[in-house]
C-alpha cells in the first residue's frame, strides 16, 4: 500500500512538471472565463428576476431551477453533444467555459437577486423620484450598493466554480483533473498525482474561501451604516471584542432596530432577523420613550430609527464589553467564560438595564411629569427617576426573591436599600415620611439605618445626594433583571402608601421583616460563638425560608432566561404561549400593596 | 417522433429507474455517514482541545477547497476500494466538511440554557448532546441537510465517468449506446435531466416549504 507513494513515482510525476503547469493554467483559464460568463449571466438574470414584468421573472425562474436541479455533468454532456449538431466544432475548453459559466450563472443570479432584495425599498423610490429610469436606478443606484452584500457569496461561488472545472476531465477538457487522470491511467502511478492535484486546487480555492469569509465579516461590520441592519453586525463585532457579550448587544440592537425600523417603514422583509420586537427588553424602553415624544408623526419622521438604536446598543455593548474586559484583566478567555455562566449573563443583563436607566435619565427622554411623585418631590432627579423606574417594575416574586437574597447577604446596608426600594417607595427622608403605623413599625429599621458613617450623609441628603445614593444602592445591589412593563403600570408602586390597605400591608411587612432580622441576628450570634451545631427549630425554619427563597429566585431567573431566549426567537410560538405568563398575569391590581398574592411571605410567618 | 416513443418502453424505464435507485442509495448512505462524521467534526471544532480543533479545521478546509471528483478518484484508484464503498467514502469525506458547518449552525441555534439544564439534571456530556441538544438542533438543520442531499444526488453523476458505477447517469449513457439517432440521444438526455429535475426540484421545494414553516413558527 505504501508503494503507492514510492519515490520513483514522484520522480516520474515531477518530470512532467511543464504539463502539470499547463494543466493548472488551463484550469485557471477556464475558471476565469467561466466566471466572467457566470457574472454577466448572473447579473442580467438577477436583475430580471426582480423585474415588474412577469414573463421575465418566469424566464429567470425556469433558468435558475433547471440549472440548479440538473447535474452539471449532464449539462456539460449535452453541450458536448449539441455543438457538433449545430455544425460547430468547439474545443472541450470552450464547452467547459460555456457550460460551467451557464451553470454558475444560475447560482450567481440568485445571489444577485438576494443582494438587490436587501437594498432598502426607499432607495428605489428615491432614485425614481429623482428622475432615474428603471435601468439607471438598477445599475447606478441599486447594484453598486448591493455589491457589498453580493461579494461574500460571490467569492464562495468562485471557489465552487474552480472546483467544478474538474468535471471537464470526463470530456477530456485538458485541465488539471484531466491531466491527473490521464497521467494516472498511463503510468498507473495513482498516488502522487492526485495529491499534487489536490494541493493545486487547494491553492486556488482556499484564498477564495478565505476572501469570502473576510468579505463577509467586513460587510457585517459596516452593514448597519448602509442599510440600518445592525443585527448581525453587532453580534459579530462585539463578539470579536469580547466573546459572549454579543448575547446582549446583538439582541438588543436587533430588537431596538426592529422597533425603530419596523415603525419607520413596513420593511419586515428587509430586516428579517427580527419581525416583532419583544416587549421585554430594556432597550425597548428607549424606543418607547422616543416614540412617545415623537407622538403622531409620519412614519418617515420617527425619532427613534434603527440607526439610532443600533448606535445606542453598540455604545452600550462596548461599554459593557469594556467593563468585563477590565474585570478580567489580561485573561482573554475570561470574558468568554463569564458569559458562559448564567450568573455572568444575568450580571451583564443587569449592566445593560442600568445603562438604559442612566441613559434615560441623562437624555431626559423619560416621560417625566406623569409621575405622581408627591412623596418625593425633591428627589425626582432624572437619573434617580430612571433607576427607580427600573426598580419599581419587578414582579412580586422577583421582589421576594430579591429581598430574601439581600437578607441572607452579609451587608446590612444592601438589605436596607433593597427593602426601601421594594416596599417603601416614597420614603425619602428629605421629604419627610408619612406618619402612622408605618412610621412606628419602621423605627428599629430606621435606627439601624442611621448607624455608621453613611447615616450622616443620608440625613443631610439633598435632592442630588438622594439621587446618587439611590443609584449607588442600585448599582451595588444584587437584583434580578427586572421586566420593564408598560408605563401605566408604574404608578401603582411609585406613589406613597395612601389608604388603609396599604398601611396594613406595610405594617405586616414590617413585622415580618423584623422577625426575620431577629432570626438572622440570632443565627449570626450562634455562628459567631461557634456553638454546637444542633438543629434547633429556628434553624429548620431558617432553612425552609432559604429554600423557599431559592426556589423563588430560581423561578424568577428561569423566567427571565426564558424571556431572553424568547427574544432570540428560539422558542416556537406555541411553547411561548404555554410557558410564559402573559403581561396580564404579572400586573398587580391597582391600589393593593405589593404584599398580596405572595406565597413566599405567607410561609415566612 | 416514433423514434422517441420507441424509447419509452417498460424495460428502458425500469433500467433508468434502477439507476435512480442506485443514485438515491449512494446519496442517502453518504448523507447518513456525513451527518455522523460531520457531527463528530463539528463537536471537535468547538472542543477545548487545541489539537482537536486544529484537526477539525484542517479537515474542513481541505475538503471544502478541493474538488469532489478528486476524492472519488482517490478512493477508487489509490485506496483501491470496491466501487460502491469508494463512492460512499468519497462522498462522505467531501460532504461531511459541509455537514460539519451545517451542524455547527444547528448546534448554535440551540439555546445555551439547554446545555445548562441538561447538565444540571445530571446528564453527561455525551448524553447531553445525544439526547438533548442534537434532537433540537436537527430540527433547524433539516433544510440545509436536504439541500446538501440535492447537491449529493447531482454529484453522484460523476460516478459513472470516474468508476463506471451504474447510477442514473451511467444507465442513461449505457442506454444511449443502443440508440443511434441524434433525436433519440437527445431524448435520453432529456429523460435523464427530467428525472434528476423532478427529484431535485421536489426536494428543494420541500426545503423551501420547511424553511417557510420554520420562519413562520419563529415569527408567529
Amino acid at each position: 500500500m505504501l508503494d503507492i507513494f514510492a519515490p520513483y513515482k514522484w520522480e516520474a510525476l515531477f518530470q512532467r512538471w511543464p504539463d502539470i503547469l499547463a494543466a493548472f493554467g488551463t484550469t485557471v483559464g477556464i475558471s476565469a472565463l467561466a466566471l466572467v460568463i457566470a457574472l454577466v449571466l448572473g447579473i442580467v438574470f438577477g436583475v430580471l428576476s426582480v423585474s415588474r414584468i412577469a414573463p421575465l421573472r418566469w424566464i429567470t425562474r425556469v433558468y435558475v431551477e433547471v440549472v440548479q436541479n440538473v447535474p452539471l455533468l449532464l449539462q456539460v454532456f449535452v453541450f458536448y453533444a449539441i455543438f457538433p449538431l449545430l455544425g460547430l466544432s468547439l474545443a472541450a475548453f470552450w464547452i467547459g467555459v460555456l457550460a460551467i459559466g451557464i451553470y454558475h450563472g444560475g447560482y450567481i443570479s440568485e445571489v444577485v437577486r438576494s443582494g438587490i432584495g436587501s437594498i432598502h425599498r426607499g432607495q428605489f423610490e428615491a432614485a425614481r423620484s429623482q428622475g432615474f429610469s428603471y435601468w439607471q436606478t438598477m445599475f447606478v443606484i441599486i447594484l453598486p450598493q448591493a455589491i457589498r452584500i453580493i461579494m461574500p457569496p460571490l467569492a464562495v461561488q468562485a471557489a465552487n466554480l474552480v472546483k467544478n472545472t474538474s468535471v471537464l476531465a470526463l470530456i477530456a477538457g485538458g485541465e488539471l483533473m484531466y491531466f491527473s487522470n490521464s497521467f494516472a491511467g498511463a503510468t498507473s502511478y495513482y498516488g502522487p498525482v492526485y495529491v499534487v492535484a489536490a494541493i493545486l486546487y487547494f491553492v486556488i480555492c482556499f484564498p477564495l474561501s478565505r476572501l469570502a469569509l473576510y468579505l463577509e465579516r467586513r460587510t457585517r461590520a459596516h452593514r448597519h451604516l448602509a442599510t440600518g441592519d445592525a443585527t448581525e453586525e453587532l453580534g459579530e463585532d462585539t463578539m470579536e471584542v469580547t466573546p459572549g457579550t454579543h448575547d446582549i448587544t446583538g439582541r438588543a440592537a436587533a430588537d431596538a432596530m426592529a422597533g425603530g425600523v419596523g415603525t419607520m417603514l413596513d420593511t419586515v422583509d428587509i430586516a428579517p432577523a427580527r419581525q416583532a420586537p419583544s416587549p421585554r427588553h430594556p432597550l425597548h424602553v428607549l424606543g418607547e420613550d422616543a416614540d412617545a415624544e415623537a407622538g403622531e408623526r409620519g412614519p418617515l419622521e420617527q425619532a427613534f430609527t434603527g440607526r439610532v438604536a443600533a448606535e445606542i446598543a453598540d455604545e452600550i455593548g462596548r461599554e459593557i464589553a469594556q467593563e468585563i474586559a477590565e474585570e478580567c484583566g489580561d485573561d482573554e478567555a475570561c470574558a468568554a467564560r463569564i458569559m458562559r455562566t448564567k450568573a455572568g449573563r444575568v450580571k451583564a443583563h443587569r449592566r445593560l438595564e442600568r445603562r438604559v436607566a442612566a441613559r434615560r435619565g441623562v437624555e431626559g427622554v423619560a416621560s417625566d411629569g406623569v409621575e405622581p411623585g408627591a412623596a418625593e418631590p425633591a428627589s425626582s432627579h432624572a437619573v434617580a427617576q430612571g433607576v427607580r423606574d427600573l426598580g419599581s417594575n419587578r414582579t412580586p416574586a422577583a421582589d421576594e426573591a430579591l429581598a430574601s437574597r439581600a437578607e441572607t447577604a452579609t451587608s446590612d446596608r444592601i438589605t436596607k436599600d433593597v427593602r426601601k426600594r421594594v416596599d417603601g417607595r416614597g420614603e425619602a427622608p428629605a421629604a419627610g415620611e408619612t406618619p402612622g403605623t408605618d412610621e412606628a413599625e419602621r423605627a428599629p429599621e430606621r435606627a439601624a439605618r442611621e448607624e455608621g458613617p453613611r447615616a450622616v450623609r443620608h440625613l443631610r441628603a439633598d435632592a442630588r445626594d438622594e439621587a446618587e445614593l439611590d443609584e449607588e444602592a442600585f448599582l451595588d445591589n444584587d437584583y434580578l433583571p427586572g421586566e420593564l412593563d408598560a408605563p401605566g403600570e408604574r404608578d401603582a408602586h411609585v406613589r406613597a402608601p395612601r389608604d388603609e390597605a396599604d398601611f396594613d400591608a406595610e405594617s405586616q411587612d414590617a413585622v415580618v421583616r423584623r422577625e426575620r432580622r431577629e432570626r438572622r441576628r440570632a443565627f449570626d450570634v450562634r455562628e459567631a460563638s461557634d456553638g454546637p451545631e444542633t438543629v434547633e427549630h429556628d434553624d429548620v425554619s431558617m432553612e425552609a425560608l432559604a429554600n423557599e427563597a431559592d426556589r423563588v429566585a430560581s423561578e424568577a431567573a428561569e423566567r427571565d432566561a426564558r424571556a431572553m431566549r424568547m427574544e432570540l426567537g428560539e422558542i416556537a410560538a406555541g411553547e411561548e404561549a404555554a410557558t410564559t405568563p402573559g403581561p396580564k398575569g404579572r400586573k398587580r391590581p391597582d391600589g393593593v400593596a405589593p404584599a398580596d398574592g405572595d406565597g413566599g411571605r405567607e410561609e415566612d410567618r | 417522433m416514433s423514434d422517441i416513443t420507441a424509447l419509452f418502453t417498460w424495460v428502458n424505464l425500469r433500467f433508468l429507474l434502477q439507476g435512480l435507485g442506485m443514485t438515491l442509495l449512494i446519496s442517502a448512505l453518504a448523507i447518513a455517514c456525513s451527518v455522523v462524521l460531520g457531527t463528530v467534526i463539528s463537536v471537535m471544532r468547538t472542543s477545548n482541545s487545541r489539537v482537536l480543533r486544529g484537526v477539525a479545521t484542517v479537515y474542513i478546509e481541505v475538503f471544502k477547497n478541493t474538488p469532489l471528483l478528486l476524492w472519488i478518484m482517490f478512493t477508487f484508484f489509490v485506496a483501491q476500494l470496491p466501487p460502491i464503498g469508494a463512492a460512499v467514502l468519497a462522498f462522505t469525506l467531501f460532504t461531511s466538511a459541509s455537514v460539519a458547518e451545517i451542524v455547527r449552525g444547528g448546534l448554535a441555534s440551540v439555546p445555551f440554557g439547554q446545555y445548562e439544564a441538561a447538565r444540571s439534571q445530571g446528564f453527561s456530556t455525551v448524553q447531553t448532546y445525544l439526547l438533548i441538544i442534537l434532537p433540537q438542533a436537527l430540527r433547524n438543520m433539516v433544510p440545509a441537510l436536504l439541500s446538501q442531499f440535492v447537491t449529493t444526488i447531482k454529484d453522484t453523476s460523476y460516478l459513472w465517468g470516474a468508476m463506471a458505477l451504474q447510477e442514473l447517469m451511467g444507465r442513461g449513457m449505457i442506454l444511449m449506446n443502443s440508440y443511434n439517432s441524434t433525436v433519440q440521444i437527445f431524448a435520453i438526455f432529456g429523460i435523464m435531466a427530467a428525472i434528476y429535475f423532478v427529484v431535485c426540484f421536489t426536494l428543494s421545494q420541500i426545503v423551501r416549504a420547511y424553511q417557510r414553516r420554520l420562519k413562520e413558527a419563529r415569527a408567529g
